[in-house]
């Protein structure tokens, strides 16, 4: 009794100590990864393998270079609904033993699942073709990224070896909402026959509202209470920026090769990781994305497309990332690898008697893990020190490569109006699509 | 939104598309050059529709068909030949028009159901008559008499501009003068009877494969009061004169040369009117009389069988059908099944006193086989 009384205080002690700078360690702990998907529910189903064959109106976010490919002007219009699963560290105690007092009875890390998800349109555009043939511009509206994380952890145990008493991280909750939507144009101009370049300009609004909070427990053991709130830091940002696009496109009919670069714009936010401390401001910098794909025409029903996409996530890490850190001196202890995306994917015409075909399309992507990570060679500065680096590394370990599997479908509903449909599957993300792509202009 | 960005569209396009600026560098592809055609033809511009539609096909473009796909997720039917007929028959280049309608037929790419399915058969038909026509024009100035006569027959059973066809006719018989001998009857009256030329001469004997013991008719001096047409000119004077008798008018339908034609307004043959469908009735009647003194049973049969299925066919017609059949089983071309049935539209034909004169026309074959008294 006397032993566990002298733990239990030695243990509050240590929770007391570590109060004031938890806040800044919140929100870092809980893992952010985007995914820069291209727009439409054809890209989408064909794994998202577009750049090289850009060839219907939501080239004008994937590969602009391709609009020249269009007959006509165009108006589509995409739904998209998406749910992301995101791991944190829920509880568990991650070094020591457990007591089977209260909350501590998880022999190592438990972690939870923060699932977002989100429905709307995704994007639309309209497209205007020239009569010449020769160029064409566009306008479009695509919510790049959506992010709409909730979490609570109750705080996980530790207990460094050799020292007499455990400790507990103070049990948080938080939120984070991220919005990223543009407005672009873009426009196309075919330089020969069998070549066109596109460029674009887009305007993004940018919207992060992040809130993490500490909260307290009533005995060393006990559930957390968030009606007592140790700290608590924020994120926010609400801004516009424009970023640019470029694309080309080499047309040889059966087979297509395009290139894109599309610069991540950047973003003003602030962090602020304890009211009564300074907000530091920031930026927010979307990471640029290369393309580089190629479609062929196997057969009159087979198209086969294949895309490799270079996203520079390290982006992220600047500013966004570290501000969170600053306050345990890890901040160059973070980072997101760069992601080498490989996208193949393939459509085949079902031949109907009389009636356009219906076109089933199946593709496959590799995601490379794009989490933040965190590794330190330096050596702990104190205990505390310690606890945080090995909570942190558990907290962002999480993160791994991902296989999305993809298919769809799409079908004429006459001759103005397609629809096509695609769902994109992975262990932790799913996504469906559905999109309406209308040819206006006078019907020959 | 979707309604407003589609309004928008449509106006912008509708706007820039009359204004499309010459094309020096064509960087365009097949599906677009054949927009730029479908379009040219739709403003009546018929030369550029020409060039694009012909870029389009120098441009890798897939076969014509139905469902065919254009571009991305686009399909479409894809008829070159239709919007390049339509140009060249505004262009006035009927061979070629021709042509290409008819390739449009060969691929089966208008039917009933297609909305430009009227206006494609009719200018399909027109087209098809101006070469008939041409081509008798030059018959006529090659003095190729029985080519003319067939061309305009063939021309006539279009039932295009029946006025420019009689006007064609009178070329050929400016005034009445010994009609020719027909080429290919292979039915023909008896000498001694009635008015058909005094002595047989020249004539050809024998339908091919037919037996007919009866012999041909020489060409005899036309009766002055007949005036033959080119079409019957291949008969006999008084075979023209027997079918003269009965025809009032050719129906009226005329081609609009003056305005242009285009995929949806109004070149296709006049519809006749109820004054004168009487005058077609009395045409496809004549044009199969034709036929049967021309030897041609089978289409005499098939025409004479299609206006006797109408409730209000002539005696003359069944008569004549009657007469069409006995000749095809006199040449081994129908059963003997089909002699019933000539023998009932023989009585379906009534009292046939009033063709007497047709029936001194027939062939005795013929007669002995209906029992024609």
């Amino acid at each position: 009794m006397i032993r566990f009384a002298t733990t239990t205080a030695a243990a509050c002690l240590a929770l007391a100590l570590s109060a004031g700078r938890v806040g800044a360690q919140t929100g870092v702990q809980i893992p952010l990864q985007f995914d820069f998907l291209n727009p439409g529910a054809k890209s989408l189903a064909l794994g998202g393998a577009f750049v090289g064959l850009a060839d219907d109106a939501t080239a004008t976010f994937a590969n602009p270079a391709g609009l020249t490919l269009l007959g006509g002007s165009e108006v589509s219009v995409e739904f998209r609904g998406g749910r992301i699963d995101t791991e944190f560290l829920r509880a568990g105690r991650l070094s020591g033993t457990i007591t089977n007092i209260g909350t501590d009875t998880i022999q190592g890390p438990a972690f939870g699942d923060s699932t977002g998800t989100h429905s709307g349109i995704g994007y639309l555009s309209f497209v205007y073709a020239h009569p010449s043939h020769r160029w064409v511009v566009a306008a479009y509206r695509h919510e790049l990224a959506r992010i709409d994380q909730g979490f609570t952890s109750n705080g996980v145990f530790q207990q460094e070896p050799g020292f007499f008493t455990s400790s507990r991280d103070s049990p948080q909750t938080g939120t984070r909402e991220v919005s990223i939507t543009g407005y672009g144009v873009s426009g196309s101009v075919k330089l020969r026959p069998d070549l066109s370049v596109g460029a674009g300009l887009a305007i993004y609004t940018f919207t992060l509202d992040s809130l993490f909070r500490r909260g307290d427990v009533g005995g060393f053991f006990d559930a957390p209470n968030f009606d007592v709130q140790f700290g608590r830091a924020t994120q926010s940002g609400d801004d516009t920026a424009a970023a640019p696009i470029v694309g080309v496109l080499w047309d040889r009919g059966r087979a297509r090769v395009g290139a894109m670069f599309r610069k991540g714009a950047s973003f003003a936010m602030s962090t602020q990781d304890a009211p009564a401390n300074p907000v530091v401001d920031g930026r927010f910098r979307v990471p640029d994305t290369l393309g580089v794909g190629a479609s062929i025409r196997v057969k009159p029903q087979l198209i086969v497309a294949g895309e490799v996409t270079y996203i520079s996530y390290c982006r992220l890490v600047t500013d966004f990332i570290v501000d969170q850190a600053q306050g345990f001196g890890h901040a160059a202890d973070f980072s997101i690898d760069n992601g080498t995306e490989v996208h193949v994917g393939a459509q085949y015409a079902v031949q109907r008697q009389g009636r356009s075909p219906i076109r089933l399309r199946a593709g496959a992507w590799f995601d490379p893990d794009h989490s933040v990570h965190f590794a330190t060679n330096r050596p702990p500065l104190n205990i505390s020190d310690k606890e945080f680096v090995e909570r942190i590394s558990v907290a962002l370990s999480r993160g791994k490569n991902q296989l999305h599997a993809t298919g769809g479908v799409g079908i004429n509903l006459s001759s103005r109006f397609e629809f096509n449909a695609g769902v994109d599957i992975a262990s932790t993300h799913q996504v469906i699509s559905a999109s309406i792509i209308a040819h206006v202009g006078k019907e020959n | 939104m979707l309604h407003l960005l589609l309004v928008s569209a449509l106006a912008i396009q509708s706007a820039a598309q009359s204004a499309a600026p010459p094309r020096r560098n064509d960087t365009r592809t097949w599906y677009q050059a054949y927009a730029d055609g479908q379009r040219d033809v739709q403003q009546g511009r018929w030369q550029a529709a020409v060039d694009d539609i012909q870029a389009a096909l120098a441009k890798g473009a897939p076969r014509p068909g139905r469902n065919v796909n254009f571009y991305g997720d686009v399909v479409r039917d894809f008829n070159p030949d239709y919007y390049l007929g339509t140009a060249y028959f505004n262009l006035k280049r009927y061979g070629e028009a021709d042509a290409a309608f008819e390739r449009v037929r060969q691929a089966r790419l208008m039917t009933e159901r297609d909305a430009d399915y009227k206006n494609f058969t009719g200018l399909a038909s027109n087209a098809k008559f101006e070469v008939l026509f041409g081509q008798a024009e030059d018959a006529i100035q090659k003095n190729q008499i029985d080519e003319a006569k067939k061309l305009i027959v063939e021309a006539g059973a279009l039932k295009v501009d029946p006025q420019r066809l009689n006007k064609l006719e009178a070329k050929i018989f400016p005034n009445p003068g010994p009609a020719r001998a027909p080429q290919n009857a292979d039915v023909s009256p008896p000498p001694a009877s009635g008015d058909r030329g005094a002595a047989p001469s020249g004539s050809a004997t024998g339908a091919a494969g037919a037996g007919d013991p009866s012999t041909r008719s020489a060409s005899g001096a036309a009766p002055p009061s007949a005036s033959p047409s080119p079409a019957t000119s291949g008969l006999t004077p008084a075979q023209v004169a027997a079918l003269e008798a009965p025809v009032t008018a050719r129906a009226k339908p005329r081609l609009p040369t003056a305005s242009p034609v285009r995929p949806g307004t109004a070149n296709r043959p006049n519809p006749p009117s109820a004054a004168s469908s009487q005058d077609v009735s009395a045409v496809r009647e004549r044009t199969a009389i034709i036929d049967f003194y021309s030897g041609q049973y089978e289409a005499a049969a098939t025409q004479l069988s299609a206006i006797a299925a109408s409730a209000t066919a002539s005696s003359r017609a069944r008569f004549y059908l009657a007469c069409s059949r006995a000749a095809l089983i006199l040449t081994g071309k129908a059963d003997a099944a089909t002699l019933d049935d000539a023998r009932r539209q023989l009585a379906l034909a009534g009292d046939t006193a009033a063709l007497s004169n047709d029936k001194t026309l027939v062939s005795p074959r013929i007669r002995q086989v209906l029992r024609l008294q």
